[in-house]
């Protein structure tokens, strides 16, 4: 089955998209997962 | 953890997590004993915390810490893997039942595919690593192929409505993937909204 995404998930990529440092692209991510209802979000590399 | 041309001493992490928790993790070496660090490196498929199971004494107390820090009692962890040979780990937990929690996943799974892809060109490209794609790379058939893929459409779905065989969306599919240097086509779906090459709905 393929889930459709959700019409929100387009303005978080877009918003991304334009961050120019970690610190807007944290805030765009954690604002982003919170909306989604999660705790936390991490990214290890 | 093995980006090119950059070498790094401690994987580079960033996260909502407390900060005492992230400087513990490091310091403990917790990279090496996390279990959902050793699952993502052997596979590609996203990583459902409640499907590990260990007996290992210090996974164990990796995890009680890990509550104690108030990590999340339910997470999801998607790998990924670059044509760069980069590896990146991207992690969303929550507080909730697990009930709560496989609805959450069926309903959100995909959004949380294409962030963590969308997330991961971003620092590719602001470290420098990525370049930009070539803006008139895709044909017009590739581009309705993703452009229905983003609504969530089925290969035969899709088949059926731009009027072409089955096997010539996955073909579609494929090309917009390797032209966009995507890893699957949740992953192209990103790069492609993201250049413009695709209108949002």
């Amino acid at each position: 089955m393929v889930t459709r995404m959700t019409d929100s998930i387009f303005e978080v990529i877009e918003s991304l998209s334009q961050a120019t440092r970690f610190e807007e692209s944290n805030d765009v991510l954690r604002n982003a997962i919170i909306e989604m209802g999660f705790s936390h979000v991490a990214n290890a590399r | 953890m093995n980006l090119p041309s950059i070498k790094r001493v401690r994987p580079l992490i960033a996260a909502t997590y407390a900060a005492e928790w992230q400087k513990h993790y490091i310091q403990s070496g917790y990279v090496n004993i996390d279990p959902v660090v050793r699952a993502g490196l052997g596979g590609v498929l996203p990583v459902d915390w409640s499907k590990i199971r260990s007996d290992d004494p210090l996974v164990l107390k990796f995890i009680g810490e890990a509550q104690e820090f108030k990590i999340g009692r339910v997470g999801l962890s998607i790998p990924i893997r670059g044509k760069y040979g980069e590896f990146a780990l991207f992690s969303v937990t929550a507080e909730m039942s697990p009930s709560e929690w496989q609805k959450r996943l069926n309903l959100l799974s995909r959004d949380l595919m294409l962030l963590a892809y969308q997330f991961h060109d971003w620092a590719m490209r602001v470290e420098g690593i990525a370049t930009d794609i070539s803006l008139d790379l895709l044909t017009a058939r590739e581009k309705d192929c993703l452009r229905w893929r983003s609504q969530g459409k089925t290969d035969w779905e899709i088949s059926q409505m731009i009027g072409i065989s089955e096997s010539t969306v996955k073909f579609h599919l494929e090309n917009s993937r390797a032209k966009l240097g995507a890893t699957n086509t949740i992953h192209a779906v990103a790069k492609a909204i993201v250049h413009g090459l695709i209108s949002m709905p």
